[in-house]
């Protein structure tokens, strides 16, 4: 047999058994495609109707017990180092601001919100990511403090700034501040809204901002029960 | 034999525009144009020998080490490492770092398993913070 048919026979082998794998492993997240923002997507199972894309939540957590939330400042995550370089440092403060402000004003009508760390705390960290695992380079935005900016809602995005809104996925985990210990975690993919201005932006932020904060007092509620 | 005109001949049309260019009330409209160019170009001049000032920026880089079991946790100690970097080269080079409170930069990493199953990350980040 020649040389590249043995070549091309022993690649289909790999590919069939890779193939075989992931049929073995069900419908898990194909890692490589995440970015590396969580940090153990083995959990996470394809989520149902209201829920994110990607869920995971620990059955046994004690919502109930958690009355404070420590939000931490949004971050953006994109592969390729440089990859952020061409959206206006001011368009990314925007956007890491307004989704800040939209998922803080949500939560505060649910937890009280503090600085530090307690027991009954909950920690928040979102990331809005268009990155994969595999790639060797990320670029990172994030602020130490967030910006109270004010937007307006009729301008429009600037290119490269709509390219970059509208490929993210929100992944975010939900933590005891304490213990660190896992209580829920998610990548959401939906796409449901063309986004063109920054109003476009801040009514997709408090959409989504509302379904969180819901999600979490439902959960909270059937603690309860 | 061709006729030519007088040298000196004067042209009525091109005499009357002089004449409204001498008059007192162009004279002050042309200063003040003047004027108003050179302010402009005075501006100007302020405007691009501030933009190098204001764009000068010395990346930092940096490294964390096996410091964490999560990659997220890993950028940011290596991001943050690297704009204290380059706020040092900033110094060194006779300006004064300018953070703009906002944390960014690239980061790349390496990773092993410990004997437990844990990922553990090492990160290298450059950065580059403002410096006047």
């Amino acid at each position: 047999m020649p040389v590249s048919a043995r070549w091309r026979g022993g690649l289909w082998l790999i590919c069939a058994l890779a193939l075989a794998a992931c049929a073995a492993r069900g419908q898990g997240p194909d890692t490589a495609d995440l970015s590396g923002f969580l940090d153990d997507y083995s959990r996470l199972r394809p989520g149902g109707p209201d829920e994110a894309s990607l869920v995971y939540r620990d059955p046994d957590a004690d919502w109930d017990a958690y009355d404070a939330v420590l939000f931490e400042p949004v971050t953006i995550w994109r592969s390729g180092k440089g990859s952020l370089d061409d959206v206006p440092e001011e368009d990314l403060k925007r956007l890491a601001a307004v989704f800040h402000q939209s998922v803080r004003a949500r939560l505060e009508r649910i937890f009280r919100l503090v600085d530090r760390p307690s027991p009954g705390t909950l920690r928040v960290r979102l990331g809005l990511t268009h990155a994969r695992q595999a790639d060797p380079v990320l670029d990172v935005f994030t602020f130490a403090v967030p910006p109270t900016l004010v937007v307006s809602d009729d301008q429009f995005l600037a290119p490269a700034t709509e390219a970059l809104v509208s490929t993210v996925a929100v992944e975010g985990e939900v933590t005891d501040a304490v213990t660190n210990a896992v209580l829920a975690e998610g990548v959401d993919r939906r796409r449901t809204h063309t986004l063109r201005s920054w109003g476009d932006v801040r009514a997709a932020a408090d959409r989504w901002a509302a379904w969180f904060a819901g999600r979490i007092q439902r959960v909270r509620q059937d603690a309860t029960r | 034999m061709m006729l030519r005109p007088p040298t000196g001949s004067i042209d009525p049309r091109r005499d009357l525009r002089e004449m409204r260019l001498r008059h007192p009330a162009a004279l002050a409209m042309r200063s003040r144009i003047m004027r108003a160019g050179a302010l402009l170009v005075s501006l100007a001049a302020v405007a691009l020998a501030a933009a190098p000032l204001e764009a000068a920026q010395y990346p930092g880089r940096a490294e964390t080490g096996w410091c964490c079991y999560s990659k997220r946790q890993c950028c940011d100690e290596a991001i943050a490492l690297a704009q204290e970097a380059s706020a040092a080269n900033c110094e060194m080079a006779g300006g004064t770092p300018r953070p703009s409170g906002t944390r960014r930069g690239s980061c790349s990493w390496e990773w092993f398993q410990d004997e437990d199953g844990n990922t553990v990350y090492r990160c290298l980040s450059e950065a580059a913070i403002r410096c006047r």
